[in-house]
């Protein structure tokens, strides 16, 4: 063979060229060459090869290595920035090794990794989910050209009315296109027979400039379309063009019927449009700018964008002055309103100091849950870290520095937290999009508006890398600190002659051990029991046949709504006749036992208006939040509530100028400890400036108490049910807020009860047809069965219950992983006074009491602290709750004694020749 | 070791004869990646310098990485030989003859 016709081999020769430093690469090659061709001539091509081979991954290693540890020579430019990266021999920084020894850790510790790993991967999904979530509130992105240049004018106090929209447009210099909108459901009917409902958005035609989208078909809304007496049109979604014509072109010019009122389709947006919110077809704002009188009127959410080159600071400073002058002109409407100027998509106003420290109050919140959960990890990898102790101590007199064992000590605990924190980011992104479509539920909107983004931002991302950061400090650099600051030469002394354990904790330890055991006794029965609360709540009300019970929200909508008082009372009656005529066709239905009407749905009633318990004057009077429900005579018994105190309403109670209300067992329970309430008097306060939406009788009144009712089923909570007061509905056109009208005046809404026979048809997919059928103006939205009413409210409760249930576990299993890695290092301790004692003729039995009492001792006193602190919160429901702490106390004294046993037996083997030597 | 195999070349000083002179004087072989990393070693530290020879035929016109001692590297041999020295007074009653 001739040398010089076989090559090396190739890939051997390549995985050199990357192995080999720079300035060696050459030169190396060249002579393994040479050696590499008399090799040939000696041994062979197979041999040669071979030997190449060996020499290529030899040379591979070592100058990997060299690269790695830092030895590599300086030389060249880029060597200064790798050495840094490396840290170098004199500990600069962290190198490649330690992220690598930092995995190595995750695989040689696998009880910690999935212990600790685990706790900061939840600790950070709440943290992470809660933080972009309250972004979303504050300060979303809105999907718009120049977005964030869009902005909402409002009132802090009240809502915003066509005299303020009006005057807004005329006044304001630093914004544009001030445009105001209102959206409600309405029914709509196509001219080929198609039906449904759509969200419809009843907006200035300026909006559309404003949003700078252009039409998908035909044209949007223009200020003709504004003029009184123009042709009525509607600007249809992508979503509703789908539905209602099937995507056709031809829908431009049709006429649809908008709650029994035409309207010709002039235009389609693009998918994905639903300015303001979630709205699916716009139709133009009509009003007459003299009907516009201060405070009075409908409420708009008013829009508008700033113009070119103004700031929103300069906008906000226009605004203030604006509000000022409005509030002088107009102090009885105005005087206590402050206008201001937020970005358009934030629910919460980011210039209200209340909302920004609430905001920042519930980071603080998650920050301080992740920094427990850190530093219990910390705990953990203390006590490895004191398992290393002497390689520690070695390291340190072949010459490492403490800033660099600490240093490999915090990349370790980075590589942990760095894993879960992506993990928890994981988790908080699949989750975001179920919990906002959840929240938005329970808010009772129908859709998340079109801005509500699930991906996490980048400033969220930022904030999780700091939390990050954060996290890895606490729970690598604290426990490395300390380990390194006992390591001393005396102490590599004591190590070399076996001396065991140096670090001395005593004290110390004692209080850990108390804490923690503490913590987890006092937080555990707590948790488990709201977690139990929420998964046993829908058990709980199975036993009430939601399914047989079919609700639906029922409106009336009209193009020319009312103005006058007169035309409103007479709007009013024709509703209340319409409703009666639903009811009673309802009624004639043969599968239908009852039908009656209530103000909404208490399950789905978030909103507590404060009342204040009078009584007989025996007592100081009470206030507490409360829901209240306005029901028709036949709602309570209905609903399978039946009488405990006192009477029931009846029909005199339904007069027009009556003040009877009864209440239920848990108003009795909650707001009044137990007292009767029977006779006493209950008033709601006059409150300036509230949202129109809160249900509430006439304020200022007092009402009497007549009677105390189960909780009914429809309305259960659980154990935890509710307090409500359940006042006469009436549906007499009074004015809009006392007869429980939620809404608008101009449409009316109430939600409508029916009990059907069990086994029946339901009726929900009839009931569209039975309401228009008595006259199209009638609205029906949320159609369903009480089970599917609660559905929401459930998964919103079971959600609550599993994030509750996950921190639980988490503290459940690290306080067990904590407490036995402590138990048993106390025990590793004394290892050689146990052994000295066994030498020295100490019974074995008396030996390992003498150890367990003293560990006892220290859970029993933990279990003190925590009971102390659990009790109070317990006592409400003592069965389960004391069920509770007697497992988790037993858990925890349980993992506490097991984890003496190892290091004991270890410590009773011992050969006391041996430790006597080594004492 | 190989400061002192370095010594007992002569010619082009470069790490294949390193390698040879070491193995043939103490009759064990030797990783040749070790000889190299020390060099790189022995080099930062002064001990030795390099400076890359005329193209050599042999290698197809290439040019070798020579190395030489430099006075530093004198220095040291000569006080590790003292040392080692110091060490071995004495201890030949002990060990007996090894020639």
């Amino acid at each position: 063979v001739s040398p010089r016709s076989v090559h090396a081999p190739r890939l051997a020769q390549h995985i050199l060229k990357r192995s080999l430093p720079d300035d060696a690469r050459e030169h190396i090659l060249d002579e393994l060459d040479e050696v590499f061709a008399r090799q040939l001539g000696t041994m062979g091509v197979a041999r040669a090869r071979f030997w190449y081979w060996r020499e290529a991954v030899s040379f591979s290693a070592r100058f990997l290595r060299e690269r790695l540890t830092g030895a590599e020579p300086a030389a060249g430019p880029g060597r200064a920035a790798t050495r840094f990266l490396q840290g170098g021999g004199k500990g600069g920084g962290i190198s490649l090794l330690d992220v690598k020894l930092g995995f190595r850790m995750l695989v040689k510790y696998p009880v910690l990794t999935v212990v600790g790993g685990l706790a900061i991967t939840v600790a950070s999904a709440i943290g992470v989910g809660a933080a972009e979530f309250m972004r979303d509130m504050l300060a979303p992105r809105v999907p718009l050209e120049d977005g964030e240049r869009i902005v909402r004018l409002s009132n802090a106090g009240a809502d915003e009315k066509l005299h303020d929209f009006v005057l807004w447009r005329e006044q304001l210099e630093s914004v544009s296109d001030v445009s105001a909108g209102t959206g409600r459901e309405l029914g709509v009917v196509t001219s080929n027979g198609r039906t449904g409902t759509v969200r419809v958005s009843e907006i200035s035609a300026s909006a559309f400039r404003l949003t700078r989208v252009a039409p998908l078909l035909g044209r949007y809304l223009t200020e003709d379309d504004e003029r009184e007496g123009a042709e009525s049109v509607v600007v249809l979604g992508y979503q509703a063009w789908q539905d209602l014509f099937a995507g056709d072109p031809r829908a431009i010019g049709q006429v649809v019927q908008l709650a029994g009122s035409p309207a010709t389709v002039v235009g389609v947006m693009p998918e994905g449009y639903r300015f303001p919110s979630s709205h699916d077809a716009w139709i133009p704002l009509r009003f007459n700018p003299l009907d516009a009188a201060p405070g009075a009127g409908r409420s708009l959410a008013v829009v508008a964008r700033l113009a070119d080159g103004v700031s929103l600071e300069e906008a906000r400073a226009e605004m203030e002055a604006v509000g000022r002058r409005t509030a002088a002109d107009f102090p009885e409407t105005h005087g206590q309103l402050r206008a201001q100027i937020d970005h358009f998509g934030a629910l919460m106003g980011s210039g209200d100091l209340m909302v920004v420290m609430a905001f920042y109050g519930v980071r603080v919140l998650f920050v301080i849950l992740l920094l427990v959960a850190c530093a219990n990890v910390a705990t953990l990898v203390f006590a490895r870290t004191v398992t290393r102790e002497a390689e520690i101590a070695l390291r340190m007199s072949l010459g490492a520095t403490r800033k660099r064992i600490v240093l490999q000590l915090f990349a370790e605990a980075l590589v942990l937290v760095t894993g879960a924190t992506l993990l928890g980011m994981l988790v908080a992104r699949s989750a975001l999009g179920r919990i906002a479509n959840l929240f938005w539920t329970v808010q009772q909107e129908a859709a998340a508006p079109f801005w509500w983004d699930d991906s996490l931002s980048m400033p969220t991302l930022l904030y999780a890398g700091v939390l990050a950061l954060v996290g890895a400090v606490m729970v690598g650099v604290v426990p490395a600190l300390k380990a390194t600051r006992s390591v001393s030469q005396p102490r590599l002394n004591e190590l070399s002659t076996g001396g065991g354990w140096g670090l001395r904790f005593g004290g110390m330890w004692t209080a850990v051990i108390v804490f923690q055991v503490g913590l987890s006794v006092a937080f555990l029965p707590i948790a488990v029991q709201q977690g139990e609360m929420a998964f046993q709540r829908p058990l709980e009300r199975s036993s009430f046949p939601a399914s047989e019970y079919v609700t639906a929200q029922l409106g009336r909508d009209v193009m020319v709504p009312p103005r006058t008082e007169a035309e409103r009372v007479e709007f009013l009656e024709v509703s209340r006749q319409l409703f009666e005529e639903v009811k009673r066709r309802i009624q004639a239905d043969p599968t239908v036992l009852e039908v009656a009407f209530a103000s909404g749905l208490s399950a789905m009633n978030h909103v507590l208006a404060p009342v204040e318990f009078v009584g007989d004057g025996s007592a100081p009077p009470v206030s507490a939040g409360v829901r209240t429900l306005l029901v028709e005579p036949a709602y309570l018994e209905m609903m399978g509530a039946s009488l405990v105190a006192g009477r029931a309403l009846q029909p005199a109670d339904f007069a027009e100028g009556s003040r009877a209300v009864v209440v239920n067992e848990a108003f009795v329970e909650r707001v009044l400890a137990g007292r009767n309430p029977v006779g006493g008097q209950l008033r709601y306060p006059e409150r300036e400036g509230e949202a129109s939406n809160v249900i509430v009788p006439a304020p200022g009144q007092s009402y009497e108490i007549v009677g105390v009712v189960t909780n009914p089923g429809a309305d259960a909570f659980g154990p935890g049910a509710h307090a409500v007061v359940y006042a006469p509905l009436s549906l007499a056109p009074v004015a809009p807020r006392a007869v429980g009208l939620v809404g608008m005046p101009q449409a009316p809404a109430t939600q409508i009860f029916v009990h059907q026979r069990p086994g029946a048809e339901p009726l929900a997919a009839r009931f569209y047809e039975i309401v228009i059928a008595v006259d199209p103006s009638l609205r029906v939205s949320e159609v369903g069965t009480l089970a599917d009413a609660w559905l929401p409210v459930h998964r919103y409760e079971r959600l609550y219950g599993w994030i509750f249930m996950a921190v639980a576990g988490i503290v459940l299993m690290l306080s067990v992983a904590g407490i036995y890695a402590l138990m048993s290092f106390t025990v590793s301790q004394r290892t050689r006074e146990i052994a000295i004692r066994t030498a020295v003729g100490g019974e074995p039995e008396r030996i390992v009491a003498g150890i367990l009492r003293r560990a006892l001792l220290q859970l029993s006193l933990g279990a003190l602290v925590g009971l102390v602190i659990a009790f109070p919160v317990l006592r409400d429901s003592l069965a389960g709750g004391v069920r509770n702490l007697v497992i988790v106390v037993v858990l925890l004294v349980g993992a506490g004694l097991a984890s003496c046993a190892v290091p004991i037996r270890r410590a009773l083997r011992i050969q006391p020749s041996h430790a006597m030597k080594t004492g | 070791m190989v400061l002192l195999a370095m010594l007992h070349l002569s010619g082009d000083v470069y790490g294949v004869p390193i390698v040879e002179e070491i193995e043939r004087r103490t009759g064990r072989s030797v990783a040749r990646a070790a000889v190299y990393v020390t060099l790189r070693r022995l080099e930062s530290k002064g001990l030795i310098s390099s400076w890359m020879s005329e193209p050599t035929a042999e290698r197809g016109g290439k040019a070798r990485r020579c190395v030489r001692i430099e006075p530093d590297g004198l220095q040291l041999l000569r006080e590790s030989r003292r040392a080692m020295e110091q060490m071995w007074r004495g201890l030949d009653p002990v060990l007996g003859d090894v020639k």
